[in-house]
């Protein structure tokens, strides 16, 4: 194999031309999918997920998005590919699934069409072999009398099936990295543990890389292997998720962890709330991006930006004061490392 | 899929009532004797009142209505006191012309406003989504007997590629049929492509934002399979209603345009007739053009379900 990993992106700079000037919605983004693994990308609202996600498809509209560094897949730059070499890849090698399988599906279209589409779009088979395909991907996405359904229209199927008939398209070609942006966040919390099952028993199959963006970071704990969080644009923490739940480095993945409500321990005490709103990216902070929210903030935090640095080989961190959060084998290990 | 059909054609009924009593009155309010122009300036007293207890002009106008109402039930839409013809008769003979040019004026902008709205929302806020968006404006503020004027200028009198006016039946060729039917398409065209272009442009600026464009996108999809399939389907709905409502007026309402280019069509015997006080054949044309407007709207809504599957679950709902 002539490339390291599956997906690697590289000091992603995603920026668009508004009427109030350029925004720098991903200010470099950098981290990587293997095969076979699942990463997941967390953070508040606005912080530049669903861009990176759409940065990699290049589904955004490219008249006023510019795009800097690299995002290599299987060694090819994907931002250098023309339009037609990237819609070889997209829904092929790449497939994204979307946040609302209530208005990701066309309406005016059944299902089973949208599905053998994607077949027909990439692969050369007749239209018979496409549906029949079809049928059996909804099968196996779990969804009852495919035979039936393959006629029907996204309003005749519920929210659950829908995303299911999302996920049957997202993988007829068999990708090997899907992306994932919210895949559960509309749907019932019954529904979101069927999906999610379904995603990993789907990925043991196949052995795809999975990009999956979320800000339920109870989602994160269940199926993802690495994660990456991010901040305003940026990666502000990245570990694997062990590490990450044992041990949050950064004040903001500390928050989200806070953030959380839990069963037990002491349910009259206050859910904890990171104060203040993730700023708009026209009044980006000087300093470290997260300061004027973080309890630990001082004068370097709100003048220096921080980097991404290496705390331990499993664990990446942009804070000024990260060591101070360490726990005892933690300094150890990063002793060795230096 | 039949009872709603029913259920619409019921419907109607109302609409029919009311637009009979206004036609009946209005016609019967206005001022001048069909007996009297029917006769001519040089008839005497004694003639005209004649002819009025002949046609029943002189009884009130409650039993006149009711006289009327009657036959209309029964298909008899009456005569015509000028020509003679039954009102019926004057009205298919009439809707031909009037058809020919509104299916081809329909045609012409169609074909012309819909690619042109669509690229007008692909390239939105360009030169071309404003010179677009400028000649629409134009389309919609110019009256077609001007354009159809400027036209004849151009094309039959300078350039003589045209005839001027007229019309000849498809039965005298096919050619020969559209070659007269040009003009008066394209002054007639011209509006209803600027209105068209307009909503197609609107419609598509919604639909290209919508996610499951998106969707096509991601799956590897050819940018004009994007627009031309998922994306304009979609928009179809908007565009079809403007398609349905102005082609009922185009149908109904050329009245100006007929007279322009002397064509033999409804908007002429309506005009005809007006002048010549020929009250059973305005109220019946008006009546009858009443019901092919209802009709037309009633397929636009059917051609709705053909293309948005959700109406026709409602439908079957209902």
């Amino acid at each position: 194999m002539a490339y390291k990993h599956l997906l690697e992106i590289k000091e992603l700079k995603t920026s668009f031309s508004t009427e109030r000037g350029v925004v720098t919605a991903v200010d470099g983004v950098s981290f990587h999918v293997d095969a076979g693994e699942t990463v997941g990308v967390v953070g508040e609202s606005g912080c530049g997920k669903s861009v990176t996600a759409e940065s990699i498809l290049r589904l955004l509209d490219e008249k006023k998005t510019n795009y800097l560094g690299e995002i290599c897949y299987q060694g090819t730059n994907l931002l250098a590919l023309s339009i037609d070499q990237m819609q070889q890849i997209r829904g092929n090698e790449i497939s994204m699934i979307f946040q609302d399988p209530m208005t990701s599906l066309n309406p005016v279209f059944t299902i089973g069409d949208q599905i053998a589409e994607a077949i027909t779009q990439h692969q050369k088979c007749s239209k018979q072999d496409a549906f029949s395909r079809t049928v059996e991907l909804l099968r196996r996405t779990g969804i009852p009398a495919p035979e039936q359904r393959v006629h029907e229209y996204p309003h005749e199927l519920s929210g659950g099936m829908r995303q299911r008939a999302m996920i049957a398209m997202a993988l007829a070609c068999q990708p090997n990295l899907l992306i994932a942006d919210e895949p559960t966040t509309a749907l019932d919390v019954t529904i979101q543990a069927q999906i999610l099952e379904l995603m990993q028993e789907l990925k043991q199959e196949s052995q795809m890389g999975i990009i999956l963006i979320t800000h339920d970071l109870g989602v994160v704990a269940e199926v993802c292997t690495r994660v990456v969080v991010m901040y305003l644009g940026q990666v502000i923490e990245e570990a694997d998720v062990e590490t990450l739940f044992e041990n949050p480095l950064h004040p903001y993945t500390q928050g989200l962890m806070k953030a959380v409500p839990t069963i037990d321990g002491d349910r009259k005490q206050k859910l904890h709330v990171i104060k203040g709103m993730v700023p708009s990216l026209h009044q980006i902070p000087q300093g470290c991006r997260f300061a004027p929210r973080c309890e630990y903030a001082d004068s370097q935090c709100s003048q220096e930006p921080p980097q991404l640095h290496a705390i331990s080989p499993k664990q990446k961190v942009r804070c000024w004061h990260a060591a101070k959060f360490m726990t005892q084998g933690e300094e150890h290990e990063r002793h060795h490392l230096d | 899929m039949s009872g709603y059909i029913l259920k619409r054609l019921l419907s109607m009924l109302p609409i029919l009532a009311v637009v009979a009593v206004v036609v009946f009155m209005i016609v019967h309010l206005t001022p001048g004797d069909p007996a009297a122009v029917m006769l001519g300036d040089e008839a005497g007293e004694k003639e005209i009142a004649e002819l009025r207890s002949q046609l029943g002009l002189d009884l009130p106008l409650a039993v006149q209505f009711f006289h009327w109402l009657a036959n209309v039930l029964q298909g008899d839409l009456g005569r015509s006191y000028f020509s003679d013809v039954p009102v019926t008769q004057a009205f298919w003979e009439h809707l031909g012309p009037t058809v020919s040019v509104a299916i081809l004026a329909q045609i012409i902008a169609i074909l012309i406003a819909i690619p042109i709205g669509i690229m007008a929302a692909r390239r939105r806020g360009t030169m071309i989504d404003q010179a677009v968006m400028g000649v629409s404006l134009f389309g919609i503020s110019v009256p077609s007997f001007l354009l159809g004027l400027f036209l004849i200028l151009l094309f039959a009198v300078q350039l003589k590629w045209l005839p001027v006016a007229g019309y000849k039946p498809l039965s005298s060729g096919l050619w020969n049929h559209l070659r007269y039917l040009i003009l008066p398409a394209l002054a007639l065209g011209f509006m209803q492509a600027a209105l068209i272009a307009r909503m197609t442009r609107s419609s598509m600026l919604d639909i290209i934002a919508d996610n499951y464009i998106k969707t096509a996108r991601a799956k590897g999809l050819k940018e004009t399979m994007v627009i031309y399939k998922h994306a304009l389907r979609n928009a179809c709905i908007p565009i079809l209603t403007v398609i349905g409502e102005t082609f009922g007026g185009l149908v109904t309402g050329a009245a100006v345009v007929e007279t322009v280019f002397n064509i033999p069509g409804i908007g002429q015997l309506i005009i005809s007739s007006v002048e010549r006080r020929d009250y059973a054949v305005i109220q019946g044309t008006v009546l009858l053009i009443t019901v092919t407007y209802v009709l037309l709207n009633l397929i636009v809504d059917l051609l709705y379900g053909i293309v948005d599957p959700r109406v026709r679950l409602n439908r079957k709902e209902r």
